[in-house]
């Protein structure tokens, strides 16, 4: 950049009091009245076509010096403006960055928001339904208890009639089983070397009595043993049985324990 | 004890009550199944039916049926149905109706038949059938020879009662005694005798006109050890069976008497008063060596040995009595056996399993047999005879034989182990004497 004319005059005379008063301040300047001698003669003694060169030169050194400053402040221009730039640029992103954050926390806030709400509507959906289970089931409650309280007087009733009806059903049976257990036993053969041994036997029973199956289901180990048992259950055939059908059913088949204590 | 023995009504009487009381108290009723238990039972001779066997031989002299019939009778362990009692007289297997035997309580049933083959040779079949459930339990078919039918009798009697009472049967074992015969016009006769186990087929073995004494079976059953006085002392022979051959083992002055064979074959228990008294002596047969075992002033003789060969029993007089001792051979220690079982105890013998001594107990002038259980030290009666002597178990310890004193002379006599059943063997001529029961013979 070319400087303008002014600037430059304005420059050069700036430069020229600088150094007139630089010149004029050569010795300390002070009030006092020093002896002037010499100095005064000699000053006095400058003449005009010095002064001019000296001005010359001046001149040229100036604008030696106007050029380099020139330049100097070229470079200085240029980086200020580049600074400038740079710090504009710069600003401009963290704006940017400011406006980018601030769009995303937005958006972050609205989902939080969104979920909060969400989250609040499904709580109160379940507590809802909670709420809604816990009646039903109490009111089930309610009905199985008033049920239950139903039953029980039934079942009481009910209860009362099958104890008194099993309990003579058990007296028969037992009665019965007594009878077979004596004719069995009457029957059963036991020589001295039965010591310790035991069998199972299962029988099946006709509605007259007679054995119809004799099934060793665990065995003594000892072949006479085992068929002395046998031999009891079917020589004591036919066994005493119920009158009743119904009690007898009860009875169809049974197990015989023989265990002897000798 | 012998309260409820004597009447055998009574005592199965008493077990039905024990089984009544009992029963109340013990019926359980299973989830599925309802369950009797029985917990007793009662201890009757088991009912069978022995039907006579067919015979299409021509010799019908030994009845096969009728001897294993009063073999499984005379055990006390059976209840034979006697043929007049039987509703049918099946040979075969085909011909047995269950019902027949069943209305009777028969549990068992044997039938059979003998077939002539060849000339000498029979053969004999026979089934022992489970009439409740129809099962064949035994089925043989053996060539015997004419003169076997006895022993074959008495091997399918040992068959039967091994299957039914799981046991070995103790039938084809044999008996020797002594019998003296006073009838003879050549004065006293004495023999030695051997015979089948029901006193049947009776054999001289040794035949004397002075006295024979204390027949001993060698645990083989082929030699028999006795006392013989020919030559009017005393003297210890011991004789083969087989052939006859016998040799004079120990003599000597005094008595030489009682022997004993040990189960090992090799020594002999004796009585022998050499040394002035009559003291208990071992002989050992290899090396023919004595050893003397007792020392004491008083008699010490009938000694026995316990099954395991670990001692000797013997009498002796040395305290209150005729009583028995015991000598233990390992530690050479005496103790008397027989205390508060009155004051005359004689002539034991051990049972098979050794837990038991058959003894004669005298008492008022009555000797009765008694076992002693000796873990328990009860005894018990299981004779009633006034004299009843020389007891020896059969050896599979079920039965005991021993001669009993009747007004008829003295005869030979078995009885059940449990004292049960008694019975007199064939009657013999004469007195019959110190039976004594030989090994089973496998």
């Amino acid at each position: 950049m070319q400087p303008t004319p002014i600037v430059l005059s304005t420059g050069i005379h700036f430069i020229a009091v600088i150094i007139i008063i630089s010149i004029s301040s050569q010795g300390p300047v002070t009030l006092e009245p020093t002896p002037i001698k010499s100095e005064i003669v000699n000053a006095i003694a400058v003449d005009r076509e010095a002064l001019e060169r000296e001005i010359k030169s001046i001149r040229s050194a100036e604008a030696q010096e106007e050029k380099v400053l020139k330049r100097q402040l070229d470079l200085a221009m240029r980086k200020r403006n580049e600074a400038v730039k740079k710090r504009e640029a710069e600003e401009k992103r963290l704006q940017e960055i400011k406006k980018r954050t601030k769009k995303l926390e937005l958006a972050a806030r609205k989902a939080a928001a969104d979920k909060v709400k969400a989250e609040k509507k499904a709580l109160l959906a379940a507590q809802k339904a909670e709420k809604e289970r816990k009646l039903a089931a109490k009111a089930e409650l309610e009905r199985k208890k008033a049920e239950k309280q139903k039953n029980k007087v039934e079942a009481a009733r009910d209860l009362a009639q099958a104890n008194a009806q099993s309990a003579a059903d058990e007296n028969e049976i037992n009665k019965v089983l007594v009878a077979i257990r004596g004719r069995v036993m009457r029957s059963f053969n036991v020589l001295p070397n039965f010591q310790g041994l035991s069998c199972i036997l299962n029988i099946r029973l006709l509605s007259d009595g007679n054995v119809a199956g004799v099934v060793v289901v665990e065995s003594s180990g000892n072949e006479t043993f085992d068929r002395h048992a046998e031999n009891a259950v079917r020589k004591a055939s036919p066994l005493p049985v119920p009158e009743s059908v119904r009690l007898f059913q009860k009875m169809r088949s049974l197990s015989f324990e023989f265990d002897p204590m000798l | 004890m012998s309260l409820i023995r004597c009447c055998s009504t009574c005592h199965y009487l008493a077990r039905a009550c024990v089984i009544f009381i009992c029963s109340l108290f013990c019926l359980t009723t299973g989830a599925e199944n309802l369950v009797i238990k029985i917990e007793k039972g009662v201890a009757t001779a088991l009912p069978i039916a022995i039907v006579p066997f067919e015979n299409s031989t021509e010799d019908s002299r030994v009845d096969v049926a009728e001897i294993i019939r009063s073999n499984l009778q005379r055990s006390g362990l059976f209840r034979s149905l006697p043929v007049s009692d039987m509703p049918a007289l099946p040979t075969k297997l085909e011909d047995v109706y269950k019902k027949n035997w069943t209305t009777l309580g028969i549990e068992n049933l044997v039938i059979g038949r003998l077939i002539q083959k060849k000339p000498g040779t029979v053969d004999l079949q026979f089934r022992l059938i489970d009439v409740y459930s129809g099962k064949t339990l035994l089925g043989y078919s053996m060539p015997v020879g004419d003169d076997e039918l006895r022993f074959a009798s008495h091997k399918i009697s040992d068959y039967i009662y091994e299957k039914l009472l799981d046991r070995p049967g103790a039938y084809t074992s044999l008996l020797a005694y002594i019998t003296v015969d006073q009838s003879s016009t050549e004065g006293t006769v004495y023999r030695l005798q051997v015979s089948d186990s029901d006193g049947h087929n009776a054999r001289t073995i040794v035949k004397s006109s002075e006295p024979l004494l204390s027949p001993a079976w060698s645990p083989s059953g082929r030699e028999l050890v006795y006392v013989s006085f020919e030559g009017h002392n005393s003297a210890i022979y011991l004789q083969e069976l087989a052939t006859g051959k016998r040799e004079k083992i120990i003599y000597g002055s005094g008595i030489n008497s009682s022997p004993s064979f040990s189960q090992d074959g090799k020594k002999l228990a004796v009585t022998l008063s050499r040394d002035g008294n009559p003291e208990i002596y071992l002989y050992d047969l290899n090396r023919k060596k004595l050893t003397r075992v007792t020392q004491h002033g008083a008699i010490d003789t009938e000694p026995a040995w316990a099954p395991d060969g670990s001692g000797l029993v013997y009498t002796s007089d040395r305290g209150d009595g005729p009583q028995i001792y015991h000598f233990d051979l390992r530690n050479k220690q005496t103790r008397r056996v027989t205390y508060n079982m009155g004051r005359y105890n004689t002539r034991a013998r051990y049972s098979p399993d050794g837990e038991k001594l058959v003894l004669v107990n005298g008492a008022k002038g009555i000797y009765r047999i008694v076992l002693l259980d000796l873990r328990t030290k009860i005894y018990e009666a299981v004779t009633t005879g006034e004299l009843d002597e020389s007891p020896s178990f059969s050896p599979n310890g079920a039965m005991i034989i021993y001669a009993t004193i009747t007004k008829k002379g003295s005869q030979l006599a078995a009885v059940s182990a449990d004292g049960f059943t008694k019975q007199r063997l064939v009657a013999q001529s004469g007195e019959v004497r110190e039976p004594v029961w030989g090994p089973l013979i496998r």
